[in-house]
């Protein structure tokens, strides 16, 4: 019998899936090839994210949201979010513009939702 | 001067120039605007001056399918009607609600905003408001030295709700009207209407009342006043010369019931303002003596374009506090707002001060649906009249939009900074199971051109009738967002004035 934590988690397994994900990334990750950021500057703010002030903050919100498919050019679609100018910039556009997945019901800026699944499996290979 | 109908003066027979059955905000406000003319005016009531139990059993009723409240507690029976448990809540419709929409079946409204416009500032008087300053926010805040929680002219826009005292009809305007011609009936039920034999004019009442017999009121014009449950009900259950009851020919009458679903937990918002928790958008403010609360809600030219209906969303008293140094909330409730780490880690990823949960509220519009519906059941009062039943029906496709809307504030409060905003992805399962309701009866007479699709004109006389009039938010053709008693009142003021013409030598 599942309460309504266990549908709310799945509700947010189906948002966060392969959809919303998938698509907020799908068209960073073919403009910008993967081996590109890890060539440049920019994939160094990918590295600083661990180091930002709220990066407890996103692992724990990571660990709410971490899960199967989640990882899929996770690095592109989150460098392509960060590299003009950092994440705090990358953060606000999302919020100017709109662009929020869903977290157990909240609506979380694009980057933040990105950062946290990054942050939370950060140190595995990828 | 006020009557017992139990206990009537004998010798004359009865009659009056207008009867008016209700004592309510349309009934009160109807009487007093055509007091001291010369006319015989009778104001039926049948309830007394303080709530009975024995006048609410005549209200009481079954439910279809959807829960609602016990119909014989949903409005009060007592001289003031349901004015004397009312939360004051007021603001004027918009424009666009009386307007014709394409994405909303049966909308259009006879009349538009500005028939009604002139008659709101009287109503504004009689409720004991100020100069209506509904969509003055940005003053209002100004004044309040706040600031705006969304920027202007996006598609949501911040407006206001103004809070009667509230106006308790009953008592502030009893002693005026027991100085009056008006003569109050109490206790006094209105069980039949008699028409003429052409069944185009209404001609005589029938009273019922305890302890005696039925009496006889003769009439020249009569005005239904007695809220979106009793009019349908006192029309269908008219039946002794019209099959059907009267103004039913096209079995219109009761139909398009509507409600503003109220959803309380449906959302909540993490507000990011100062210290304090409270910003302007998150509580109630004063300005000289008057008290606002704000609201949000999609702008006209949003739902137009978007073919959205309405939602006023208003914010609730803080809830849960986020302490930064414990990283965690002082309380929780996980079946409404799910995990409390995530809640957790949104506000710590905030990285300000002290904030506060708030939960939303929101009465929205509803698109006017012909199966949401007062009926007669087969179960009779103690005066013989057929009790009601409701089916209130709630539409997904409502629902969908109000949702929407919460989108769309919640993007206008993340682009201001102003809040983070949760919406219970359990909102659609919960729906019919959690949505209350606010105590607002409307559509089931409603105008309209085409007799087909409405019960009473734009003047609210009922179709096919020479003096037979309706007043109160059955009339509403669709019902608009906000809480309907200030436009009850403006529109039982324009039936006032409708009235002085027909009563002019």
């Amino acid at each position: 019998m599942s309460g309504p934590t266990d549908r709310s988690w799945r509700v947010t397994r189906r948002t966060l899936g392969l959809s919303a994900l998938a698509a907020l990334g799908g068209t960073a990750a073919g403009t910008w090839p993967r081996w590109a950021f890890w060539r440049t500057a920019a994939g160094a703010s990918l590295a600083a994210l661990a180091s930002l002030p709220q990066a407890a903050a996103l692992r724990a919100l990571g660990a709410r949201i971490v899960g199967e498919g989640m990882d899929q050019g996770l690095e592109a679609r989150l460098e392509a979010k960060l590299a003009p100018d950092g994440y705090d910039a990358a953060v606000a556009r999302d919020r100017a513009a709109g662009r929020f997945v869903t977290v157990d019901g909240w609506r979380v800026p694009e980057t933040a939702a990105l950062a946290a699944v990054w942050l939370a499996s950060a140190g595995q290979s990828r | 001067m006020f009557l017992d109908g139990r206990t009537p003066p004998g010798g004359a027979a009865l009659g009056a120039d207008l009867a008016i059955i209700g004592a309510g905000a349309a009934g009160i406000t109807l009487a007093r605007a055509l007091a001291g003319r010369g006319l015989k005016i009778a104001l039926i009531e049948s309830g007394g001056l303080e709530w009975s139990e024995a006048a609410a059993d005549l209200g009481a009723g079954s439910l279809g399918e959807q829960h609602y409240g016990d119909l014989a507690y949903v409005r009060l029976r007592q001289f003031g009607g349901t004015t004397g448990h009312w939360g004051g809540w007021c603001r004027e419709l918009d424009a666009i609600d009386f307007e014709p929409r394409d994405f909303v079946p049966l909308s259009g409204w006879p009349i538009a905003k500005s028939d009604l416009a002139p008659f709101y500032p009287e109503a504004q008087s009689i409720l004991q408001l100020g100069p209506a300053r509904y969509d003055d926010f940005a003053a209002v805040a100004a004044e309040a030295k706040a600031e705006a929680p969304i920027a202007p002219g996006g598609d949501m826009e911040a407006v206001l709700f103004e809070f009667s005292p509230p106006t308790r009809m009953g008592e502030v305007y009893r002693a005026e009207l027991e100085q009056s011609d008006v003569a109050v009936w109490l206790n006094t039920t209105v069980s039949d209407i008699r028409l003429s034999d052409d069944l185009t004019t209404v001609t005589g009442l029938v009273l019922s009342r305890d302890g005696a017999p039925p009496l006889a009121m003769a009439v020249r014009h009569v005005v239904a006043a007695c809220g979106g449950l009793s009019n349908p009900q006192l029309l269908l259950n008219a039946d002794s010369q019209v099959a059907g009851g009267i103004g039913n020919a096209h079995d219109q009458v009761g139909r398009c019931f509507a409600e503003h679903p109220i959803v309380e937990t449906f959302a909540a918002i993490l507000a990011l303002g100062p210290a304090t928790g409270a910003p302007f958008a998150f509580r109630d403010t004063s300005v000289g003596n008057r008290r606002y609360r704000p609201a949000f809600q999609p702008s006209a030219a949003a739902r137009r374009a978007k073919g959205r209906l309405s939602t006023l969303v208003t914010i609730n008293e803080p809830g849960p506090a986020f302490d930064p140094a414990t990283g965690g909330f002082d309380r929780w409730d996980e079946a409404r707002l799910g995990p409390q780490a995530t809640g957790a880690a949104i506000a710590a990823l905030s990285g300000a001060g002290p904030l506060r949960l708030h939960y939303r509220s929101a009465g929205f519009e509803t698109r006017p649906n012909p199966d949401s519906r007062v009926t007669l059941t087969a179960a009779r009062d103690r005066f013989g009249g057929r009790r009601i039943k409701l089916d209130w029906r709630l539409s997904d496709a409502d629902l969908d939009d109000y949702l929407a809307n919460l989108e769309d504030l919640g993007r206008a409060f993340a682009a201001a900074g102003t809040a983070v905003i949760r919406i219970d992805p359990e909102a659609r399962a919960r729906y019919r199971a959690d949505t209350s309701w606010g105590h607002h009866h409307m559509g089931t007479t409603r105008m309209g051109d085409d007799p087909r699709v409405s019960v009473c004109d734009g003047d609210g006389r009922v179709h096919g009738m020479a003096n037979l009039w309706i007043a109160g938010s059955s009339l509403f053709t669709t019902p608009g967002a906000a809480n309907p008693t200030l436009t009850i009142v403006a529109l039982a003021l324009r039936l006032a004035d409708r009235l002085k013409k027909a009563f002019a030598p």
